[in-house]
């Protein structure tokens, strides 16, 4: 199953890291998207199917937990995958609400973090499928 | 206090900037790094138990250097990419530092300001702490201020 992503930063530079770090780590993924505060996400999410977010909390024009209050609040969004990356101290704000479907990574982050709690949160393997009488990526040795 | 601050921010500008553009801090700044002229600075406040504000200023042409190693790429990406690195990297010396002024408490930090004129009026009052280390043929200087945030006072 491939993951339709959204990444929510005002950071030109954060974003291009994390689809750096999406793409090295093998989670099969679909589209990739991008929104530059909390009004353009939820304007991408309008638009898009989306089954992961990725969302900074310090943004202009709209914040990433103001963002995240109204997807919620949305039944179409409200059991969306939700990884937040921020560098605010904000884990005890936001995982408070003992919400499954959302996470808590701050930056400065590891490719690996921020992989390990994707297959955490979204259930998705990184391993390649083994269809029968093919061979795995990385396994043709010649 | 402060002394104990001052010495968590060395830890956190030297580690930070080595984790993240794989630059590594010298302490002793040469006679090259301490001369080097202002590029750009960029400054954040941040509310919560305390409130305050972080200054970082890069001195001496390293924007193209951090944002290179930064976004792992083979040549420096356009001016605006380069300021919005040092944005980064004020976020995550802001965050890094807020747990050492307030454990286990939250923050709200703002949007970075960037700026490449690098010539914010000396201010007039101190901050709680400074770094500054140099970095390959330039330096970085951080200041941190804390109940205070000179920053939009000036404004």
């Amino acid at each position: 199953m491939s993951l339709n992503v959204l990444l929510v930063d005002d950071s030109a530079v954060m974003r291009q890291m994390l689809r750096k770090t999406l793409h090295l780590s093998r989670i099969p993924l679909g589209d990739v998207h991008e929104a530059s505060n909390g009004q353009e996400g939820l304007e991408a999410l309008d638009r898009h199917w989306i089954d992961l977010m990725l969302l900074d909390i310090s943004m202009p024009v709209m914040r990433g937990d103001e963002m995240l209050r109204r997807v919620r609040d949305n039944p179409a969004t409200a059991d969306l995958s939700v990884v937040v990356v921020s560098s605010e101290p904000a884990r005890e704000r936001l995982l408070s609400a003992a919400d499954p479907k959302l996470d808590f990574v701050q930056k400065p982050f590891t490719p690996d973090q921020i992989r390990d709690t994707i297959l955490r949160l979204t259930g998705v393997s990184d391993e390649p499928v083994d269809r029968e009488g093919a061979v795995p990526d990385g396994d043709l040795d010649f | 206090m402060s002394q104990s601050i001052e010495k968590a921010l060395y830890r956190t500008v030297t580690s930070i900037f080595e984790e993240v553009t794989f630059l590594v801090a010298d302490l002793e700044l040469s006679e090259e790094q301490a001369g080097a002229p202002p590029e750009a600075e960029a400054w954040l406040s941040f509310r919560g138990p305390v409130h305050g504000a972080v200054q970082v200023r890069v001195c001496g042409e390293l924007l193209p250097l951090i944002s290179t190693n930064l976004l792992g790429l083979g040549d420096a990406p356009e001016w605006g990419l380069q300021l919005d690195a040092l944005g980064e990297l004020t976020n995550m010396i802001c965050g890094s530092m807020l747990p050492v002024l307030a454990p286990g408490q939250d923050f709200q930090q703002s949007p970075p300001q960037v700026s490449a004129t690098a010539a914010s009026a000396a201010l007039a009052v101190p901050p709680v702490a400074r770094a500054r280390i140099g970095l390959e043929g330039g330096r970085a200087e951080v200041a941190l201020y804390v109940q205070l945030n000179p920053f939009e006072e000036a404004a």
